[in-house]
Parts: C-alpha cells; sequence; structure tokens
C-alpha cells in the first residue's frame, strides 16, 4: 500500500492528537458514552482513510519466454500486384502448413522464442495468423516509424528480443523509420514484399495549381508524371473539367523514375468552384491505376469588378476618381463622358471633334447588365433621349440583377434631373422634392453619422477614424434632398442646411432588391483628394473611402451582414468541418441574437437541415457548428440570419471531403529504406521470396525485475461504504435508547 | 485720411472677390493663373473671357466666370488643379517653400500649363521655366509630348499645334506616375487670344495666320478638357472612331 510522503506524517500527528485525546477523554466518561465515542472515533478514522484515497500497486513479473514481435504492413500498398499481391505473399508467409516462412524462422530460432504478431497502417495492433490469412490490407497510410516505437513500448520489461518487419516500405507517415530503429534497442529484420523488377505503373504525381483563378485570365497548372516501365513512351496527358476536355498534351516518359513536368495554361470562363482532373491512359499491366488521375478544386474569381461610369458633363470629380479607379488593378472602369451637349456650337466640321455617338441603346439595354457597378454623375437623362424603359432596365439591373448603382449629385442629378418621375426613383435610398429642387450652396464639412459603416472607415482605430473625418476637407454645395426613405442608412449629412425633416442627406446607402445602392449628393468629393494633398497628406483617404464604397456596393466578401467560412476548403472523410459563421446589423456591428439557420446539400445532392446554430460564447456576432462528411465530394454549406423574423443575409461555401490516395500515389518497394532500417538497428534485409532463415538471430537480453503494472484504489470498496453505514446505524440506535435523541 | 479709406475699400473688394471664388466653386471648371515674382505673370487678361467664352458655347463644362490669379503660397491654390503661368522673361527663382508646394500641388492632381510668350530657347523664360522643372522634379526634364498623347485628341482632334508664333511644332510636357502634370508650350498660346478694347485681335499669328490661330484655341480647349477627363480619349471605346476621323495618320 502507498502513501504520499506528505500524506503519511499528517496522517500520523493526527492519529497521535486522536489517540491522546480518547485517553485524556476516557478516564472522565461512563461506559455507555465510551462506546459511543469509541464508534465516531471510527467512523472519523474511515473517512479519514476514504480522504487521502490509499492504493496499492500491482506488480507482474514478466514472461520468462523472450518475444520476438513480427510487424506486418497491412496498408492499401500492400494490395499492389507486382507479379501476385503482395499481401498474399505475406499471407503464404504466415501460412499454416509446417514449411511456411514463418515456422521455419521461428523453428530456426530453437523455439526459444515466443511469437507476437501485430499488424499497422497508423498505429499496431496485435493479431493472429488466423486473422491475417482472413483479413485485407486498407490502412490509408504507412508509418513504419510509429509502428516500430508502439511495439517496443507495448512490451513490459526486456522480453522483447527482435523485430521483423514485413513490409513494401511504402512509409509515408510522420515518424521517421531510421530514427525509431536506431533508438530501438532490439534488431529489425526487414522482409520487403514485392518485386522491383515486374513493377510496372504510371502515375500522375504531382499536380501544382492556384487555389483561386481569375475568370477570363490565363491560368498555369503544372503536372509532374513518374512511371516505372514506360521508359520511351509517349503518352497523352488530359486537363479537363466538368464541361469536358481543357487541354491535351503529349509527354514522353525519358527514363524510369524520371519525373517529368508538363505545364497546362487555360482561361477560366465562368466564376465559381470548379473540379478539375488531369488523366493519364490506364494500361492493363499497371499496377495501380488509382494514380493516373489527380483531381484538384479551383475557385474561379471574378477577374476584375466592373464599372460604367455615365458623366454629364467633365468635371474633376471624374477626373479624379477616373484617375483613383484606373490606377486599381482589379477594377476595369469604363466611361461615357458628355464633352458637348447639343445646344453647344461648334467651330470645325464633326471630323475634327473627337467625339463618339453615345451609344444610348447598347449601355441601357445590353451592356450595364455585363457590369458590376453603373455610376451617374451629374447627368441628365432626358436629354439624351433615355427612355424610362431604359431607366427600369437600370431598376431591374440593381433589383432582379443584383447591381450596384451610385448617383452623384449635380445640377443635372436626384430631383433636378427629373428622377423623382422615373422608375429609378424607386431604388434611389433617398426621397426626392422634384423638379424644383434646389442646390444648397458653399463649402461644408460633411457631417458622418455611422462611422461603424465600411464606408466610412478611414482607420481601424474609431477614435481616430472620428478624427480623420473631422478634418477633411469641405464639400462644395450639395444637393438639397429631402430625407433617406425608411429602411435606408444615412452615413452622412449637411453639418447645417436643414429641412423639415432634419440636417439634409448627403451620404445616403441601402440594399435595394438583391443589389445595392449610394448616393452621393454632392460632386465635389475630389476635394478630399487635391485638398488634403496641400496639406501634405495625400489621397490615401480619398482612395480608401471610393475603395470601401465600391466593394460594399458590389457586395464585396468581406462586406457581406453574413460572412460564412471553414478553417480549410479540403478536409478528409470524417473530419470535422468547423463552420464559422459572422452576423452584423446593417451598420456593420456585430449582431447578437441571431437565429443563424445552415444547411449543406452533400455530393448525393441531398439536403441535410443543421438547424439553428449555437452563438459562440462571449464573442458577439459569432456564430459556430460542426459537420463531419462521409462521402467524397463537395459539400455546398448555406447559412441565413434572421432576426425578429426578418432575413439579415445569406452565405454560402463549398468545401470539398477527398478520400486519401496517398497510399497509391507511389507504391513501388522501397528497398533502400527497408535496408536502412534494418541497418541502423542491427538487422538485416532479406525480400520476402529469398529469405535465409538462418541468418535471422537475436541476442539474448538481460531480464529485468518485476515490472509495475497498475495501482489499485483501496479504499474505494463497498465494505468500507457499508462498515461506515453500520457504524452510523450503531450509533444513532444507541443514542436513541438511551433517551439522548 | 480720404487714401486711407479707399485702401480699405479696395482690399475689402480683393478679399470679397477672393472669398467669392471660392464660395461659389460648386463642381464648377476654375481658371487659375499664377503669379509669380519677377517676371509679367499678368500678360494678356483679355485672353481669358475669350477662353471661357469659347469653352461654354463649344462644350458643356461649366466655368467659373472669374479667373483665379493665385501665388503659391494663397490658400486657394489647391481650389483648382488647373493653374497657367504665362511669361515672357527671366522670373525669380521659387522658393524653397513654392517649390514644396508646387511639387505637392502637380503629384496630387493638379495640372500646370507653361506657356512661353517670346519663344527664345535658353534665354530668358525658358531658361526659368526649365530651371523650375529640375528644381521640381531633379533628375526629370520636359520631354516631347507623342503625337497620340491624350491631349491633342482630348476635345479636337489636332494635328498640328498652335499658337501666336510657332516656335516648337510639339508640346513638352513632364509625366508624374502615370499622369502628364506639366505641359510647356513655346508658341504663346495665350497670346493668340488677346483681343483688344473693339475685339480686333491684339497680335498677328505668325506664320500660319488665323488658321495658327484656331490650332492655338482647339489646344487650348483640349488643354482645359484634359485636365476634366484625363486620358479619356484614349479609352478602348474611343479608338475606332478617333482611328477612323484621323484616317489612321498619327503624329509622329
Amino acid at each position: 500500500m502507498v502513501f504520499q510522503p506528505v500524506k503519511l506524517w499528517i496522517i500520523l500527528i493526527i492519529l497521535s492528537g486522536i489517540v491522546w485525546i480518547i485517553q485524556y477523554c476516557f478516564k472522565r466518561i461512563e461506559a455507555r458514552r465510551k462506546a459511543l465515542t469509541a464508534i465516531r472515533v471510527i467512523i472519523f478514522l474511515l473517512l479519514l482513510f476514504i480522504l487521502f484515497q490509499p492504493a496499492r500497486t500491482v506488480y507482474k513479473h514478466s514472461s520468462k519466454k523472450p518475444v520476438i514481435a513480427f510487424l506486418v504492413d497491412s496498408s492499401m500498398s500492400m494490395k499492389t500486384k507486382d507479379a501476385t499481391s503482395r499481401f498474399h505473399q505475406v499471407k503464404k508467409f504466415f501460412g499454416e502448413e509446417r514449411g511456411s516462412r514463418f515456422n521455419t524462422i521461428m523453428h530456426e530460432l530453437g523455439g526459444r522464442y515466443k511469437p507476437l504478431i501485430f499488424t499497422f497502417s497508423g498505429s499496431s495492433q496485435r493479431t493472429t495468423i488466423a486473422n491475417i490469412s482472413k483479413s485485407n490490407p486498407e490502412g490509408r497510410k504507412t508509418d513504419i516509424g510509429l509502428a516500430i516505437r508502439q511495439v517496443e513500448k507495448e512490451m513490459p520489461g526486456n522480453i522483447l528480443n527482435g523485430v521483423i518487419l514485413i513490409s513494401d516500405g511504402a512509409h509515408n507517415g510522420a515518424f521517421s523509420p531510421v530514427e525509431s530503429a536506431m533508438d530501438c534497442e532490439v534488431p529489425v529484420y526487414t522482409i520487403g514484399v514485392g518485386d522491383p523488377g515486374k513493377y510496372i505503373d504510371l502515375q500522375v504525381s504531382k499536380v501544382e495549381a492556384p487555389e483561386f483563378a481569375f475568370k477570363n485570365t490565363p491560368t498555369n497548372v503544372e503536372v509532374t508524371l513518374s512511371g516505372f516501365g514506360f521508359a520511351g513512351w509517349t503518352v497523352p496527358v488530359i486537363l479537363k473539367n466538368v464541361d469536358g476536355i481543357l487541354q491535351t498534351k503529349k509527354v514522353k516518359i525519358k527514363s524510369n523514375n524520371e519525373k517529368t513536368k508538363i505545364a497546362f495554361s487555360f482561361v477560366p470562363k465562368r466564376v465559381g468552384t470548379f473540379k478539375y482532373t488531369v488523366n493519364i491512359p490506364t494500361y492493363g499491366s499497371e499496377v495501380s491505376h488509382k494514380n493516373n488521375a489527380r483531381k484538384f478544386t479551383m475557385q474561379v474569381v471574378r477577374d476584375k469588378i466592373r464599372i460604367m461610369y455615365i458623366c454629364g458633363q467633365p468635371s474633376w470629380e471624374y477626373s479624379f476618381l477616373r484617375n483613383a479607379l484606373k490606377a486599381d488593378p482589379t477594377l476595369d472602369f469604363v466611361s461615357f463622358n458628355i464633352l458637348r451637349n447639343p445646344e453647344n456650337v461648334t467651330i470645325v466640321p464633326e471630323s475634327q471633334l473627337a467625339l463618339i455617338p453615345f451609344p444610348i441603346r447598347e449601355i441601357f439595354t445590353k451592356e450595364i447588365y455585363n457590369f458590376d457597378l453603373l455610376v451617374f454623375e451629374n447627368f441628365k437623362y432626358s436629354r439624351f433621349r433615355i427612355t424610362h424603359g431604359y431607366l427600369d432596365n437600370i431598376r431591374k439591373f440593381v433589383k432582379e440583377y443584383g447591381g450596384a448603382f451610385l448617383m452623384l449629385g449635380g445640377d443635372n442629378s436626384f430631383g433636378k434631373g427629373g428622377y423623382k418621375s422615373t422608375p429609378l426613383y424607386e431604388i434611389l435610398p433617398v426621397e426626392l422634392s422634384g423638379n424644383d429642387e434646389k442646390i444648397s450652396l458653399g463649402t461644408f464639412s460633411m457631417r458622418v453619422n455611422r462611422y461603424s459603416h465600411p464606408i466610412v472607415q478611414l482607420s481601424n482605430d474609431p477614435k481616430e477614424n472620428r478624427k480623420i473625418w473631422e478634418s477633411m476637407p469641405d464639400l462644395d454645395s450639395c444637393n438639397q434632398l429631402l430625407k433617406p426613405k425608411p429602411g435606408a442608412v444615412l452615413l452622412g449629412s449637411h453639418p447645417m442646411a436643414a429641412n423639415e425633416y432634419g440636417n439634409l442627406p448627403v451620404l445616403c446607402v441601402w440594399d435595394a432588391g438583391k443589389g445595392r445602392v449610394m448616393t452621393m449628393a454632392s460632386n465635389t468629393t475630389w476635394r478630399w483628394s487635391f485638398q488634403l494633398a496641400a496639406e501634405g497628406k495625400g489621397n490615401y483617404y480619398y482612395n480608401r473611402f471610393w475603395s470601401q464604397a465600391i466593394r460594399w456596393l458590389i457586395q464585396a466578401e468581406d462586406m457581406k451582414l453574413v460572412h460564412l467560412s471553414a478553417d480549410k476548403k479540403v478536409f478528409m472523410r470524417d473530419e470535422e468541418i468547423k463552420l464559422n459563421v459572422r452576423v452584423f446589423d446593417k451598420y456593420y456591428r456585430p449582431n447578437n441574437g441571431v437565429s443563424v439557420y445552415v444547411s449543406v446539400i452533400n455530393p448525393s445532392g441531398k439536403k441535410i437541415d443543421l438547424g439553428i446554430i449555437p452563438a459562440v460564447r462571449k464573442v458577439e456576432g459569432r456564430y459556430e457548428a460542426d459537420y463531419a462528411g462521409n462521402i467524397e465530394g463537395s459539400y455546398k454549406f448555406r447559412s441565413e440570419a434572421y432576426k425578429g423574423g426578418i432575413k439579415l443575409g445569406a452565405d454560402e461555401l463549398t468545401c470539398e471531403v477527398a478520400v486519401p490516395t496517398i497510399e497509391l500515389e507511389d507504391p513501388q518497394l522501397n528497398e533502400p529504406l527497408l535496408r536502412d532500417i534494418s541497418e541502423a538497428s542491427g538487422g538485416k534485409y532479406f525480400n520476402i521470396s529469398s529469405i535465409s532463415e538462418e541468418e535471422i538471430k537475436f541476442p539474448e537480453r538481460e531480464k529485468k525485475a518485476a515490472t509495475a503494472l497498475r495501482k489499485v484504489s483501496v479504499w474505494n470498496s463497498a465494505f468500507i461504504f457499508t462498515l461506515i453505514c453500520a457504524l452510523l446505524t450503531v450509533q444513532w440506535y444507541l443514542r436513541r435508547k438511551n433517551g439522548m435523541l | 485720411m480720404k487714401l486711407e479709406k479707399t485702401v480699405i475699400i479696395i482690399v475689402s473688394v480683393l478679399v470679397f472677390t477672393c472669398s467669392f471664388t471660392s464660395a461659389q466653386q460648386r463642381d464648377h471648371f476654375v481658371f487659375s493663373q499664377l503669379k509669380y515674382r519677377g517676371g509679367n505673370w499678368n500678360m494678356y487678361p483679355s485672353s481669358f473671357a475669350e477662353i471661357m467664352n469659347l469653352l461654354m458655347t463649344t462644350t458643356s463644362v461649366k466655368p467659373q466666370l472669374r479667373r483665379n490669379d493665385i501665388s503659391l503660397t494663397h490658400r486657394n491654390l489647391f481650389i483648382s488643379p488647373f493653374m497657367w503661368m504665362v511669361g515672357d522673361r527671366k522670373f525669380d527663382r521659387f522658393t524653397d517653400k513654392e517649390i514644396k508646394i508646387l511639387r505637392q500641388y502637380l503629384l496630387c492632381g493638379g495640372l500646370l500649363i507653361m506657356d512661353d510668350a517670346i519663344g527664345h530657347r535658353n534665354h530668358g523664360f525658358d531658361r526659368c521655366a526649365r530651371e523650375l522643372i529640375k528644381q521640381l522634379f531633379p533628375g526629370k526634364k520636359l520631354e516631347k509630348l507623342p503625337g497620340d498623347h491624350a491631349i491633342y485628341r482630348a476635345y479636337y482632334l489636332l494635328r498640328e499645334v498652335g499658337g501666336r508664333k510657332i516656335v516648337n511644332r510639339h508640346l513638352e510636357g513632364l509625366t508624374v506616375g502615370r499622369r502628364t502634370a506639366v505641359v510647356y508650350s513655346q508658341n504663346n498660346l495665350l497670346g493668340a487670344w488677346a483681343r483688344d478694347r473693339m475685339g480686333n485681335w491684339l497680335y498677328e499669328c505668325i506664320p500660319g495666320g488665323e488658321t495658327q490661330r484656331l490650332e492655338a484655341m482647339k489646344l487650348t480647349m483640349n488643354l482645359i478638357m484634359y485636365s476634366l477627363t484625363g486620358t479619356y480619349k484614349k479609352d478602348m471605346v474611343h479608338q475606332p472612331y478617333i482611328d477612323k476621323k484621323l484616317k489612321f495618320k498619327i503624329r509622329k
């Protein structure tokens, strides 16, 4: 029995104290009280006994017969057929008939050793010869290093005298086999399974492709091929996706096991997540056909954000915004600037003017749908015979097609531009007074109403952001708009000029159907760029403001109110996919108390509802869920957020679940590795077809003393519990009998 | 006492004019003219009205009808990214502070038109103008603008460079980043616009006469358009039309 050293002296002191108290008290008290006191002392001692949780260690003496461990590789690569199946050769090795290799080895060792058989893939497990003859190699990886370490650890004392490893050496695990063999205190004999001379295989050993590609932009994919038994062959390599074959290239395999690289270049035409496959032909004589194709997934994102800017007259607003947008390589900027109005005269023939026709019909019936954002600056539609039908197309472009629209101020914008009576008014986030709309003259510093909104975040530090806005240069004049429509977000207003609804709205945004709209009642934001330059601050804030505005308008990933993400894109089968949903309110503050529904469509097309997922404690606006996919393929997750019955937004995410095929990627017999393992530990290497049993010898090891196996708790018994209960009952009975209760 | 009152009234009017200039700018084009020391900065004051008149009648640009005469240290310098500098003689070297401001002006979107009214190479205004460029951007110099530069097609398709007196058949310029921030003409552009009180042209255009004057006017319009639209006319959407009009003859 063992006690902790510290606890032992505490017990001794307490016991001494108790004995002294009992002796002292017993001299003075009567017999019945003595009995009661004795019972209480016993109960107390028993409780004290339980409190210190004493345990005894059970020792086991090791077996006198030393052990030889047979480590049998049961990974998938052992299915490979060089001439015959590798695992079949293993079964034959262990065959139950007397003349089997296994029996011969044990016989040669003189019957002095007890054989223990283990199979391993990732980790090792005890098995029997009978089990081996019934089983198939299905392990998805080979970790020889781990298997050697585990077997040695599992043998208590020094009963392990040697290891015989039977494997093809196609190691792909994390533990170094040679290092494990060097650390092993016993010799490891290695028996290689496979016939290198009869190994024929052609494989796509590597595909290097970017995770993201841009639509309409050439994308490069590099493929590495290797092969045995195909030297001098020319084989076709095919790159394809769901739409069919993208490219085919022919490549010559120069020599055995030499890596041959081929580069593919193709132009993705659609946005989305797509699966691609690199294929080479399969030949009947190959040991594996599974490595003749390799799949990869690539997300094709839009090439550029396309912006169409229609400007009613040349202005510095256009000039500065054009410079800023043209400098951004992620934007594609197309503009039409009305340089001459119908009432203007000309002093030269038309042929000397650099003017082009304004293609109204093409723009408003076809082209707008090819753009992400349409901008109107100081543009009066009625001057150019633009019908309400065309303006209705803009409404549809925003509401139904998810496009974005921005209107900048000026004499020809908003009510002054006659837009109140048009279909465009429906998508504007502000109420207009009509054609009699006035311009509020004079310079003013725009007052920001919602600093949390991403459009007006000019610094990540809220205090600094406020400070920057307070020192931004003035704008000059603005359209007198009435008020934001219900549901619109007022981001900026005039600090002084007001109407019956309050200060004049300057910067307003809202979601219109599937799209987004922004209105800026002034077209002098160029002053934020140029006048900050006078203070030596450059145009950083101006560029950041417009970059954020555009990203918000086109609903860029980081500007969504509901954002669904996972820690990675590709998962193994049954691996947990950790889903993370962040929800914001329309002012982009973390949104708590939201019902976040998550559903998934698995590769079979079945929709699985994960229900409402829980919020992450102490993290505002964040919700989490786990899901494990057990079918290979694409899983499409969708999250929808609701608050008070109103849908806040949705987001989607595609993850891939793959079955590991690493075992079949390079299944050739790795004789050099097996030789290194045996040499590192003092063993020897044989091929399974040519084992010299007499050369397998293990030195006798010193036997160790008894080894502690486990600890057994002494206090944790029913007897002690019953005894305490019985003593308590007796005590109660005695007290009752003597009228002490 | 009377003199003091007069001075106060004049100063008040000037201040009012100045504040009026900035308060009423809105989204209108403002023509700034640089006031500098030592030279003749205010040549051809009548030209401004002529330019504005043609600008309003032939284009959709809405200009402010008051010229913004400005020195580099004035607070209103940055109300307009368009600045004209004209002169016919040597001028004083700009101070370090002025150079810093002007560099900032050009780097952040401003356009400076330097108009040599006398056209003497390596003398007077020309020499000082080139020195100024060296001061502004050491290591850089004015270079000939290519025939297909956006300035030559910003509004009118120009095959010739006009002015009161043809010294160069091209414009020179200085590129800052992706933008031409300084344009230099030695042909006295502003002189071609000058009229007397009776409405007659003040100066004859040499050697091309009225055709040359028209080219000067068109070039002035193009410079204003270039300030307001940048390289708009170099956009792909314009190319087929412009190439067709130029009949594929692009200036070399």
